[in-house]
Parts: structure tokens; C-alpha cells; sequence
């Protein structure tokens, strides 16, 4: 398995698709240093991939966009919570889960990368985003 | 929302949907034949073409990864995800980038998707130079003269040969396709412990084959594009075109018809393409290229995928290619074959490579008009 990037969100997509389409409930993979477990949650959402998707995002003063660390259908929340949607505006810490990409099985979560007001989602939620497009804006608090 | 889980062994030839592998030029050209055949397109980019006015013709754009071609038009799984996610038919590679990857075209079609091209075994058939040769002599393919094996390892042996083939010859590095991973040595002296340097072009250690053939400094390459149909298909054509002139290995000027070269000598080497064709189960569209000289034509590789200059071919021949191509991905049989194929006029096409004129080095610019 030499030569495979497992950091690429969509490697691990392609290996949670084909764990499911197998019926095989997850796999842990050892590569050098790294080791990635992937779970298939059977009648849920689907499993979380160890890929933290965190994404650096502009140093301005003002509002920062938190940008799709992939392309996928965007969720501003989890797609099995029972927990109602947060009220916008909130309060967030820096690497809060603040909303998730899917990815067939894949959820992968979308972390705040700076402490700050989440005051608005740019993305639709279930609509499909590219790589890089914005998901939603963070504000320093007042 | 598009399952993404539903996967399939099972090549499906009916698609309404194509997605587009590529940037630029070649990009363009694909989404105007697939509005041309009315068929929806998704265009993929990467970061640094998020702002390209083409985008916005396609009827679905996404971007797949960061600015760099490795992460994103080179990225096998992300272009499969964004055909996955957008529920694409087809994927239309267009030429570089994964167009000649036996391993993408694979998964596309594990995928259940189609792959516009031609199958992983002909892909990596093609792709070894040797087996090429193979393959090509067992068709009745004329060949350049020089063994149809590996180079041994050691110079003694490789001078021995190539003083067999007879000087000047050129070696080659199996797995490298156009003139990047080849040299050319006029004399003996000039080959003397430098016959692996293909190989370090290549840049590709582990693929260490390499072999030779016989060269002549008046020799001119003389592409050959070939349109076919699927496996199912028994008609198919091809045209010729010129690519003699070349700099730093690559073709600068491309002209059709080949100039100076009689009918009566092509026709029985593009009767010989199409049975090659037939025989190796070849679907879709490839180009062989040839040496020619005095009169006769010798086989030195085939691409296996939409060529470059294609338009030259089209310009001549009246043919869309491309369309031809999805069509043939469809299953939808050629309408022409050998006969029905005349060339008309003559066409140039022209590369235009930034360079600064006083080293003579690549210089990358930006065009305008």
C-alpha cells in the first residue's frame, strides 16, 4: 500500500465506499507513522474519517470564510443529531465541529479554526460544494 | 442527493452526462462536443482555475482540489469522487493528465461508470513500449528496425546490438511515451556508457526497460490518427498528419495531410493500423506514430488517447473526433470507415512555446492578444 496519501480526504472516501459496498464494518491501515481506522456505521450516517479537516482560512480582521476541505455535500449539522439546530449567532472555540462534509459514508468534520462568532453559514445545507468553496464566516467577538 | 455508494463491474454504454478531466483548450473542446451530441457536462478544476470563464459553460462545475495538477487533475480519487458525487455517465479524460492511466480508466469502470478512451489493458498494453512493438509486429505493423526486447545491462552487450541495427540509433525507455525519455547516438563513441540515460529522463527508476532502434537523421515522424469504434465495432478509419518539425522533443509545427508522401504508400500502412486495431480489441481513439523514410514507414509507438493535433486530422478530414470518440463510447457505431475517409485541403497547427531568446530557455508568459 506503499505510495497511498491517506491524508487525502478523498482516498478515504474511496476506501469507506468500497468498505460498504463490501459489507465490511471498518479497517484500521498502518502506514509509517500514520495509522487511519475507518468505521461503517451500519443504518446510521455513515462513519468519521481521522482526517482532521480543519482548514487554514484568511488572517483578516474582519469576517474569515471556513472554506470545504473537499468537495461534498455540505451539513451544517449532524445528520443523526436530535439536538435542534444552533441559533445563529453563537459563540465558537477554536476547533469546535461546527459542521460536516458528506461524502457517501464519510462524514468529515468541518473544525473551527479560530475562536470567534460563527454569524452566518454561506453553504446551503445538503447542497454540493467544490474544494475550497465557502462554508461559513466567523467574526472576532465583540 | 446522488448515491454515492452505488458501484458496479458492469460497463453501462448509454450516458447523458459526461464529466470533463481536464483544463483549457482541450477542456473547451470536449464540452462543445458534448452540447453538440446534447449531452449535460461537470466540469472539474482545481484551485487556480476556479476563476476560468469555461467553467461557467459547463452545466455543473466543481473544484476538486488545490492549484497543484498532483492534487487535483492528477488526483485519481478526487476526480472519481466529483464523477460520483454529480452522478456522471461518462468520464472524458481528455489528453496528459490521467488520459493514459491504465489504473484510472480501471477504476472509472469498476465505478460503473464509462471511461471515454480505451481499456486498461490496451492503455497498458500500449504503454510498454516493448510489448507495443510486440503486438504491432504480430498485426503486420511495419516496425522500426532494432530488437523487439529489452536492452541487456551491460554496454558491451548494447554496443553489440546497436552495431547490429547499425548507427545512428536511438534508445528508449519502455515506459516513456513521446521524445522525453529518448536518445539519440549518432556513433558508437556518443553511446559509450550513456545508453540508461532514458531511463533517468523518465525519472522513474523502478521502470529500468529500455530499447533501441535504428534511427537516420533525415527521418520524419509522421503522425497517424486513427478513429475507431468500440470492440463491438468492425469499421473504423484513420487520416495522417505531419509532426516532422519538433523542438526539445516535442512537436512544433503539425500539418495534414503528411506532405510529399503518395497515397499508395499510406493506404496499405492505414489498412494495417485498422487491422492492428481490430486485433488488440483497440475501442476508441489512438494515434500511431511512425519514422518514414525512402518511401517506407516504421512503427514506433501509439498513443491512447485523443491526440493534441487532433484538429489538423479534422480540419482535413471533415470528421469531429471528439464526437466520434463519445459516440464510440456509447456504442454508437462509426458512420464512416476506411474508404469513406478523403482528405480535402490542408491544415497547420502550430505550438507556440514562450522562450527567452537569448538562453534559449522556457520562459513561461502570459499571451496577449
Amino acid at each position: 500500500m506503499s505510495g497511498v496519501d491517506f491524508s487525502d480526504p478523498a482516498v478515504i472516501a474511496s476506501l469507506a465506499a468500497a468498505l460498504e459496498a463490501a459489507g465490511v464494518d471498518g479497517i484500521d491501515i498502518e502506514q509509517g507513522t500514520h495509522k487511519v481506522r475507518i468505521v461503517v456505521e451500519r443504518g446510521g450516517p455513515g462513519g468519521v474519517s481521522q482526517v482532521d479537516a480543519s482548514q487554514p482560512a484568511p488572517a483578516t480582521a474582519e469576517a474569515c470564510f471556513v472554506a470545504a476541505p473537499i468537495a461534498g455535500f455540505f451539513c451544517s449539522g449532524h445528520p443523526a443529531s436530535v439536538v435542534p439546530p444552533f441559533q445563529l449567532p453563537r459563540e465558537v472555540v477554536s476547533g469546535d465541529t461546527l459542521a460536516f462534509v458528506r461524502i457517501g459514508p464519510v462524514l468529515l468534520p468541518v473544525r473551527a479554526p479560530k475562536t470567534g462568532v460563527l454569524t452566518r453559514f454561506v453553504a446551503e445545507n445538503g447542497s454540493l460544494v467544490g474544494y475550497g468553496d465557502p462554508l461559513f464566516a466567523i467574526e472576532p467577538s465583540p | 442527493m446522488t448515491d454515492i455508494r452505488k458501484t458496479s463491474a458492469e460497463r453501462k454504454s448509454g450516458f447523458d452526462t459526461v464529466l470533463i478531466a481536464n483544463r483549457g483548450e482541450i477542456a473547451l473542446r470536449i464540452l462543445r462536443a458534448c452540447k453538440d451530441l446534447g449531452l449535460k457536462t461537470i466540469m472539474v478544476c482545481s484551485q487556480a482555475d476556479r476563476q476560468a470563464s469555461y467553467g461557467a459553460l459547463a452545466d455543473t462545475s466543481l473544484c476538486i482540489g488545490p492549484a497543484s495538477a498532483g492534487k487535483s487533475y492528477l488526483n485519481k480519487d478526487a476526480v472519481l469522487l466529483a464523477a460520483r458525487l454529480t452522478g456522471a455517465g461518462a468520464v472524458h479524460p481528455g489528453y496528459g493528465f490521467l488520459s493514459e492511466n491504465a489504473a484510472f480508466s480501471e477504476a472509472v469502470e469498476e465505478a460503473g461508470m464509462v471511461f471515454i478512451g480505451p481499456t486498461a489493458q490496451s492503455i497498458a498494453n500500449m504503454g510498454d513500449k516493448i510489448a507495443a512493438k510486440s503486438a504491432m509486429i504480430a498485426a503486420g505493423v511495419p516496425c522500426v528496425p532494432g530488437p523487439d526486447s529489452e536492452l541487456p545491462d551491460d554496454h558491451a552487450s548494447v554496443e553489440a546490438i546497436a552495431s547490429k541495427v547499425g548507427y545512428p540509433v536511438i534508445v528508449k525507455a519502455a515506459g516513456g511515451g513521446g521524445g522525453v525519455a529518448c536518445a539519440w547516438f549518432p556513433t558508437p563513441a556518443s553511446c559509450m556508457n550513456r545508453s540508461r540515460s532514458p531511463v533517468k529522463r523518465l525519472g522513474r527508476p523502478s521502470e529500468s526497460q529500455r530499447f533501441t532502434w535504428k534511427s537516420s537523421s533525415s527521418t520524419r515522424a509522421i503522425s497517424k490518427s486513427r478513429y475507431s469504434a468500440t470492440c463491438m465495432e468492425t469499421r473504423s478509419g484513420s487520416a495522417t498528419s505531419d509532426c516532422s518539425m519538433q523542438r526539445r522533443h516535442q512537436k512544433v509545427i503539425e500539418e495534414a495531410p503528411a506532405p510529399g508522401i503518395a497515397p499508395d504508400i499510406i493506404g496499405p500502412v492505414a489498412q494495417a493500423c485498422v487491422k492492428a486495431c481490430l486485433q488488440i480489441g483497440y475501442r476508441g481513439v489512438g494515434t500511431f506514430e511512425f519514422l518514414y523514410e525512402d518511401g517506407g514507414f516504421y512503427f514506433i509507438e501509439m498513443n491512447t488517447r485523443l491526440q493534441v493535433e487532433h484538429p489538423v486530422t479534422e480540419m482535413t478530414s471533415g470528421i469531429d473526433i471528439v464526437q466520434a470518440q463519445i459516440k464510440a463510447a456509447q456504442g454508437i457505431p462509426l458512420d464512416v470507415d476506411q474508404n469513406d475517409i478523403k482528405e480535402n485541403g490542408h491544415s497547420f497547427e502550430c505550438r507556440i512555446n514562450a522562450e527567452d531568446p537569448r538562453r534559449s530557455s522556457r520562459l513561461p508568459a502570459r499571451l496577449r492578444r
